[in-house]
């Protein structure tokens, strides 16, 4: 019989550690090329989603409840989600150079949720609801993309840097095109922000039936605050000539208080939104 | 029997001797067809670039075969005064697979010879002067130069102003299907970047010359629209891409004009390539945002920077070199007859002895024994002829190192050779 708490307990390790090979191989990857990194990245990456895929599985059907009770298990999902959709967008694009970004993102995701852990199965009734997995998986997926587009904007203002600096170096060499990044970057954006409107709503109408004298939760003002930032971004985008340099800083602007005011949110005003 | 090579280079003769020898299509097939139609050489390829005209042949003497060379390619076109290489053997191969890897060209790299060495390759093949020698040399130098290409970075990088052009527009816009482009100037070095531009099936070029007949002309030349000087901010304003190539002593496109460009194009990308010398474009439209201003130094910068970086894989591709010499001539090795005849019935015993063992519970234990003596015998025998015959074929025998590569190849004894082939179409400038 296996012991689901001690494999629990060794993924907890293994999958950060895996990440971490991942992360270096594409790092070598875009600094020389070398053959075995090129080799090894995307397999390694492979294994490190699969991993954390059977990690999340065993996971949710052992404790019965998703781990997404804590911010730092959050965080933890939503380096998942960004890892798997990276894997996907390399698989499209056949292009690795983007990988040391996007993982280093995700590496801190995953070392955060490993030195945070929570192992039980005790769930605040309050969250054991079908609205609360529909909203935090809504949400986990939103942010997810809103993290993508701002690795995304991030690279996309480094290119643009560089080349307005007249630099030809390695990120002139290995970075896709300013076009591509953009987008990507919209096109997260615009995912992100699919997710994010489901998100909110759903917790919004949650909120007004189980906390009908707390409407004012923060981090739900948050949320229809990010909501309408990333709004009018896209829209710009779309409508307007908020292309180019201009959605990528917004992107990463946007992504930056998003975290700062979760940390806020979630550090400083405690008594809300946490439910362990 | 020899590989041998006899050749002049851009390293060995200056241009007016290079171009003398330039052999077209036709005039190679007839070169071929004499130096075949001579007995002495029945495999042989003939390369001819603006760069080189090098002669490959397997031959069984080697200095009748080289005089013969000589006298036919070189003699009536030029006179050799220490122009013309001569090599042989692994010296031989190791140049061929130097050159269709890029490492012998002008600009290390450069993508064009691999095709140009598969052309040469489908020449002799039409004229009938190819044999399993030249055949396998051909595979290796057509498997390493692809390898080089898809292994290592030694064509990264674009090295000329119209294709770094090209490359500074493309890592803005990606794609440039679609984008329109405006000429500044009907100049040599502004017609190149366009037709490199148009090869990229860009939407519309647009041309300015302060002589408008001239623009009119290139305009008719090139498949593009007139566009009055005075009028460039606006032209701007409708195109992705600027090539500026006057010959004015100062600016004619200053901050103010892009300014109002940007405004008309709702501030998305615009790319200034500016190659005058003087320079064409003022520096202070650095500070517009989604202005890209590239001048010659930037170019130049670039192209230094992509041959720094395609020195740097040289050993990497020499090393693929050596290990496709040394597999050329392990299977060189491998057509002496003797070890013909070993990996023959090594082949003929696995197959023996497979079927022995899958069949034995077909038979009583006692006549198992007997089923093995039984088919070792038919084996030796069926051997015996094709060995006896096979012992006395000599490897400097054309006809008889035919027989010896087919018979590897029938039965697969040892690697089995894919016909020579390719992607690159283009041809060496």
């Amino acid at each position: 019989m296996v012991d689901i708490d001690a494999f629990l307990g060794a993924l907890l390790y293994v999958v950060p550690a895996v990440y971490a090979l991942a992360f270096t191989a594409y790092l070598v990857v875009f600094a020389r090329e070398a053959g075995w990194a090129v080799r090894a990245a995307r397999p390694l990456l492979v294994l490190a989603v699969t991993l954390n895929l059977g990690q999340l599985v065993a996971f949710t059907t052992h404790y019965q409840h998703i781990p997404a009770v804590t911010v730092h298990q959050v965080l933890g999902a939503i380096g998942f989600a960004i890892a798997a959709t990276y894997l996907w967008v390399e698989t499209r694009t056949r292009t690795p150079h983007t990988g040391p970004f996007v993982l280093g993102l995700v590496l801190i995701c995953q070392l955060d949720a490993m030195l945070h852990p929570r192992f039980g199965t005790e769930v605040p009734a309050l969250l054991n609801s079908a609205a609360f997995s529909v909203h935090v998986t809504a949400a986990i997926l939103g942010y997810s993309a809103f993290g993508l587009a701002a690795v995304y904007g991030l690279i996309y203002l480094l290119l643009y840097n560089e080349m307005r600096l007249k630099r030809f170096g390695l990120i002139f060499r290995r970075l896709p095109p300013l076009a591509v990044l953009d987008t990507m970057n919209f096109f997260a954006a615009g995912i992100g922000f699919a997710f994010l409107t489901v998100a909110v709503l759903i917790g919004s109408f949650w909120a007004a039936q189980v906390f009908s004298e707390q409407l004012l939760d923060p981090k739900l003002i948050v949320g229809w605050a990010t909501w309408a930032i990333y709004g009018a971004a896209l829209f710009g985008r779309r409508y307007r000539s908020w292309r180019g340099p201009r959605l990528a800083y917004s992107s990463v602007l946007s992504f930056v208080a998003v975290l700062l005011s979760m940390v806020v949110v979630n550090y400083l005003l405690s008594r809300y939104h946490i439910f362990s | 029997m020899n590989v041998l090579l006899l050749g002049v280079n851009h390293r060995t003769a200056p241009l007016e001797v290079r171009e003398r020898l330039v052999y077209p299509r036709g005039e190679a097939a007839t070169a071929v067809q004499q130096l075949k139609n001579g007995g002495s050489l029945g495999q042989v390829m003939l390369l001819s670039t603006c760069n080189r005209t090098e002669v490959y042949a397997v031959a069984e003497e080697t200095e009748p075969a080289a005089a013969r060379i000589r006298e036919l390619v070189f003699a009536p076109k030029i006179e050799d005064r220490g122009y013309v290489y001569q090599q042989r053997d692994r010296q031989a191969i190791e140049h061929l697979y130097r050159v269709a890897c890029g490492l012998d060209s002008l600009v290390v790299g450069e993508a064009q010879i691999l095709g140009q060495v598969r052309d040469a390759y489908e020449l002799s093949r039409a004229s009938a002067a190819t044999g399993a020698v030249l055949h396998r040399l051909l595979s290796g130098a057509l498997r390493v130069g692809k390898r080089a290409r898809r292994e290592t970075e030694i064509g990264a990088g674009a090295v000329s102003v119209a294709s770094i052009a090209v490359e500074l527009s493309e890592k803005v816009f990606g794609e440039l299907s679609g984008r329109r482009v405006l000429l500044i100037g009907a100049g040599e070095n502004g017609e190149v970047c366009a037709q490199h531009l148009l090869g990229k099936k860009i939407a519309s070029l647009t041309i300015a010359n302060r002589t408008r007949e001239k623009a009119e002309a290139l305009a008719t030349h090139l498949g593009g629209e007139v566009v009055a000087f005075d009028a460039l901010a606006e032209a701007m304003g409708d195109v992705d891409v600027v090539v500026s190539t006057t010959g004015a002593p100062e600016a004619v496109i200053n901050a103010k004009m892009v300014r109002e460009a940007m405004r008309k194009r709702d501030q998305t990308a615009l790319v200034l390539l500016d190659i005058a010398v003087p320079r064409d474009v003022d520096p202070e439209v650095d500070a517009i945002p989604n202005v890209f201003r590239f001048d010659l130094d930037a170019l130049q910068e670039i192209a230094a920077k992509n041959l720094e970086h395609r020195a740097a894989e040289i050993p990497r591709v020499e090393a693929l070199v050596q290990a496709e010499v040394d597999s050329f001539v392990a299977w060189w090795g491998s057509l002496h007859a003797g070890p013909v005849i070993r990996d023959l019935h090594r082949a003929f015993e696995e197959v023996r002895a497979h079927e022995v063992e899958r069949n034995a519970k077909r038979f009583a234990p006692d006549d198992r024994e007997q089923l093995d003596i039984f088919s070792r015998n038919l084996v030796r025998k069926l051997l015996m002829g094709v060995s006896q015959e096979i012992k006395g074929y000599r490897r400097d025998h054309p006809a008889e190192l035919e027989r010896l590569a087919a018979l590897r190849q029938v039965f697969h004894l040892g690697a089995a050779d894919a016909a020579p082939g390719g992607d690159d179409d283009d041809d060496e400038t």
